[in-house]
């Protein structure tokens, strides 16, 4: 049991954490944002509650310690600072790593937590007193979901229940822990001192409790003095939160039986403040009244809570398991295809019909099934936000990063493989890109520096910006680099936007002279390689002194793609759609005797890529070929195969790990009839082919960095 | 642990500090009636390392009422500490109105509310 609790811990820890991180930078910037500091606090009280719970005591000790500090920050004993931030930062961090170990493994990170913990009680001891107001609403509940309820509970204890040893305090700091509570002492029974026993109790109290625990959870709170109290439990009625008015002071009065209905009349026809009234007429004590108005303002203000979290409603799903749905629905779009090929060559009117129903429904369940995958990219825009307030402190310099588009959706799967290349990127853009703040100021730019990054749903695609307001890639730089390397024919002339695209190129990022280069090009070429694999595209554009922009542009998602099935002799292949922008024909007297594979098309020269001698295809090619046109980063490239079938839907499936150095082929699908395809990659293609130019054209002469005029094989 | 009044004119106040639990509340009850035998005002000066708990809110109120019934004052001084009023707080005291029998709107508690209330409307306006 206990290790259920904690796996579940574990899980709901991380989306925790995560949370405060993101709350901690956001306070960086506005430190008396209460919002903020109540959201960390909740935070680390959720921490601190689940991990004791699931038996991870440290974890709920520690987590205790950075709580206490933030009680002290809510009541404004404690000062939010920069310190502050980045010790709950690393706080935040040393909760994560302590989740994620147990047993033995935990105690090499306790020395780190003393050091935090007492760096922590430093901060709090050291943190100046000011003038500070108590929160009347000292805990706030718990993430609100559907069984939220508001309770109203009165109890009271026996006289003599202080000399057992009972302190009504710890009951109300429990039932305050359950969840958004309001508690009214009711004070009328306290006699004159001549008739008080200074150790009995004469209180009772009117409690006001939103919690979505339940009524056994407060029950619970006063098992241990069951005998001696009187208790009361009663919800307020959920009608009356679903109630667009509020519910006037006399009705809640009388429905809690303090008043009856002709006090009411009678105090109403004075058209005075009914509280006051009661009061001074003592038809209702002042505790009495003070309760039901607590009442109305906490039933108030869960009604606007009901209405803000309308939206949020949810499931929790393992990852797991939609990827195992996303596999099921791959073979039965597989086992679709071919029961549609097989009905083909019947006669039956009947199973048609069925077969077409059944493939309709079978897109509409991809489809769905496809959208429950796309996950919101802003978590991972959260971690950058933390790496470039790392990044900038470390090198002492002056960036923001402002974020947009943090709702956009994209596969899961993309979203996690997309997190290397981004942080590339950006530390990229900290690191080289912008200046220090000497420098700026000396350009007269705002000494504190800005990466935007963003995201935006263009079509069926996504497109990712990272931008910067540093200096800009320096072109002569790249120019004096690649020809040293190489890459680039000393003086040929080159547009700018290939000379951009030189950084990406491999050789280019072996040593790191950054002094010289802005940097860019250090492990550039891995971003390259990271965004082809998700068959995106890079696109670079700089302006010297302004900054510069990397353009990502990413398929929604990589589990099923739209291809263009094609065959060479009796192998298929699939292109990706995305990618194909025309087919032709290539008759064999087009070809005869020619020095190059290139193709005239309206007075554009393509090169083309022969696949049949790309994968070695035995046999003889057709009299009439096709080529198949694709658009490669703005390059086209034909590709020349036998015959082309048609449009097909693609499920993709990995080769393994075996095949994982095959150049070209980005993966397989099954197709109708059961055999199988080879998806090719267009861009892994274009090297290869870009490479073979080269030793074959040798060095004497530039490579031509489009792929124009590819050499025959 | 201090305890100790302090006359002036008819205006006595009583110093607390440390212990203000149920272990001293009999001994705080003697000084109270004591106080309000001598003086026709008194004051309470809680120190901020005080530990209260239920006993001693209960017995300002007592304390209170019989003041104001014999025509008396009796107060809490000076700034609230920060620890009494998170008790204060738990316990359920803070109030908009006094009791039936505060009837020169002295409650000890309502004051304090109102305190707080002008510290939270201040700090509002600091940060707007």
């Amino acid at each position: 049991m206990i290790e259920t609790l904690a796996a579940t811990f574990r899980e709901e820890a991380f989306e925790i954490l995560n949370e405060l991180e993101t709350s901690l930078l956001e306070l960086n910037a506005a430190p008396e944002n209460m919002e903020l500091i109540d959201r960390i606090f909740r935070a680390l009280h959720t921490i601190k509650g689940s991990g004791g719970m699931a038996g991870l005591t440290d974890v709920a000790a520690f987590a205790h310690e950075v709580e206490t500090i933030f009680v002290g920050v809510r009541s404004g004993e404690i000062v939010v600072t920069t310190e502050l931030i980045n010790l709950t930062l690393q706080s935040g961090d040393q909760l994560k790593k302590m989740i994620e170990t147990t047993g033995s493994t935990l105690k090499k990170h306790l020395g780190k937590v003393d050091g935090l913990v007492s760096a922590l009680r430093h901060l709090s001891g050291a943190a100046a007193s000011r003038d500070s107001a108590v929160t009347v609403q000292e805990e706030l509940p718990p993430e609100s979901d559907d069984d939220l309820a508001t309770y109203r509970i009165r109890f009271q204890l026996t006289p003599d229940i202080f000399a057992h040893g009972v302190n009504p305090l710890y009951l109300l700091r429990e039932l305050k822990e359950l969840g958004d509570c309001q508690v009214v002492a009711q004070v009328e029974a306290i006699p004159d001192l001549e008739a008080f026993d200074a150790e009995s109790c004469y209180l009772w109290w009117d409690v006001i409790l939103t919690t979505n625990q339940g009524r056994n959870a407060i029950e619970d709170v006063f098992i241990f003095v069951s005998d001696s109290c009187q208790l009361q439990i009663e919800v307020v009625e959920a009608e009356w939160i679903e109630r667009s008015d509020d519910k006037r002071l006399g009705e809640i009065l009388m429905e809690r039986g303090d008043i009856s209905s002709e006090d009411l009349v009678a105090v109403l026809a004075e058209h005075k403040r009914i509280g006051e009234i009661l009061v001074a007429k003592q038809l209702a004590s002042a505790g009495e009244v003070a309760a039901a108005l607590l009442e109305q303002g906490q039933v108030k203000s869960q009604r606007e809570a009901r209405q803000n979290r309308e939206a949020l409603n949810s499931v929790r799903v393992k990852s797991e398991k939609l990827d195992a749905l996303v596999n099921l629905i791959g073979e039965l779009v597989t086992v679709q295809a071919r029961l549609s090929q097989l009905v083909g060559s019947t006669e039956s009117a009947d199973l048609m019909t069925v077969s077409e129903e059944l493939e309709r429904l079978t897109w509409d369940l991809r489809d769905q099934v496809l959208t429950i995958r796309m996950l919101p990219i802003g978590a991972t825009f959260n971690k950058f936000k933390r790496l470039v307030h790392d990044l900038s402190q470390e090198l002492g310099k002056n960036v923001q990063i402002v974020t947009d588009g943090a709702e956009t959706e994209l596969d899961k799967t993309v979203i996690e493989r997309l997190n290397d290349p981004l942080l590339h990127l950006i530390r990229n853009a900290v690191d080289d890109g912008i200046e220090a703040p000497e420098v700026r100021r000396q350009k007269n730019k705002p000494e504190v520096g800005t990466v935007w990054l963003s995201a935006a749903h263009v079509g069926a695609s996504v497109l990712i910006v990272v931008r910067d307001d540093g200096q800009g890639i320096d072109r002569a730089a790249v120019r004096r680099k690649a020809e040293s390397v190489g890459l680039l024919t000393i003086g040929a002339e080159i547009s700018d936007r290939d000379l951009l695209r030189l950084t990406l190129a491999p050789g280019f990022s072996t040593a790191r002279e950054i002094t010289e280069v802005s940097g860019r090009g250090v492990g550039m070429d891995v971003v390259k390689r990271a965004i082809d694999a998700l068959r995106g595209e890079l696109e670079i554009t700089s302006k010297a002194g302004e900054g510069t922009t990397f353009t990502i542009k990413l398929p929604l998602t990589l589990a099923i793609i739209d291809g263009l099935l094609v065959q060479i002799g009796v192998e298929n292949y699939i292109l990706p759609l995305s990618a194909v922008v025309e087919c032709l024909e290539l008759r064999s007297s087009q070809t005869a005797g020619a020095l190059r594979n290139i193709v005239n098309v309206r007075d554009k020269i393509i090169p083309y890529v022969r696949l049949r001698d790309e994968f070695s295809v035995a046999g003889e090619p057709p009299e009439i070929e096709q080529v198949v046109i694709a658009d490669i980063g703005g390059e086209q490239l034909g590709f020349v195969v036998d015959t082309v079938v048609g449009e097909h839907q693609t499920v993709i499936k990995n080769l393994g790990s075996l095949y994982h150095d095959v150049k070209g082929i980005s993966g397989a699908t099954i197709l109708g009839d059961g055999r199988v395809a080879l998806i090719l990659d267009p861009p892994a293609l274009q090297q290869l082919a870009l490479t073979r130019e080269r030793v074959v054209i040798g060095s004497s002469s530039s490579p031509s960095l489009d792929g124009r005029g590819l050499g025959g094989g | 642990m201090k305890t100790h009044g302090v006359a002036a004119g008819e205006m006595l106040t009583l110093q607390w500090s440390g212990d203000l639990t149920i272990r001293r509340i009999a001994e705080l009850k003697a000084q109270v009636e004591q106080a309000l035998t001598t003086a026709k005002n008194i004051s309470i000066e809680i120190a901020p390392d005080a530990e209260s708990d239920m006993t001693v809110l209960q017995l300002l109120c007592a304390a209170h009422r019989t003041a104001a019934r014999q025509e008396k004052t009796l107060q809490l001084c000076g700034e609230i500490p920060e620890k009494f009023k998170r008790v204060m707080n738990l316990a359920g005291f803070s109030r908009h109105i006094g009791c039936a029998r505060d009837k020169t709107g002295c409650c000890m508690w309502k004051l304090v509310h109102q305190q707080l209330d002008e510290q939270t409307s201040a700090r509002g306006a600091a940060t707007n």
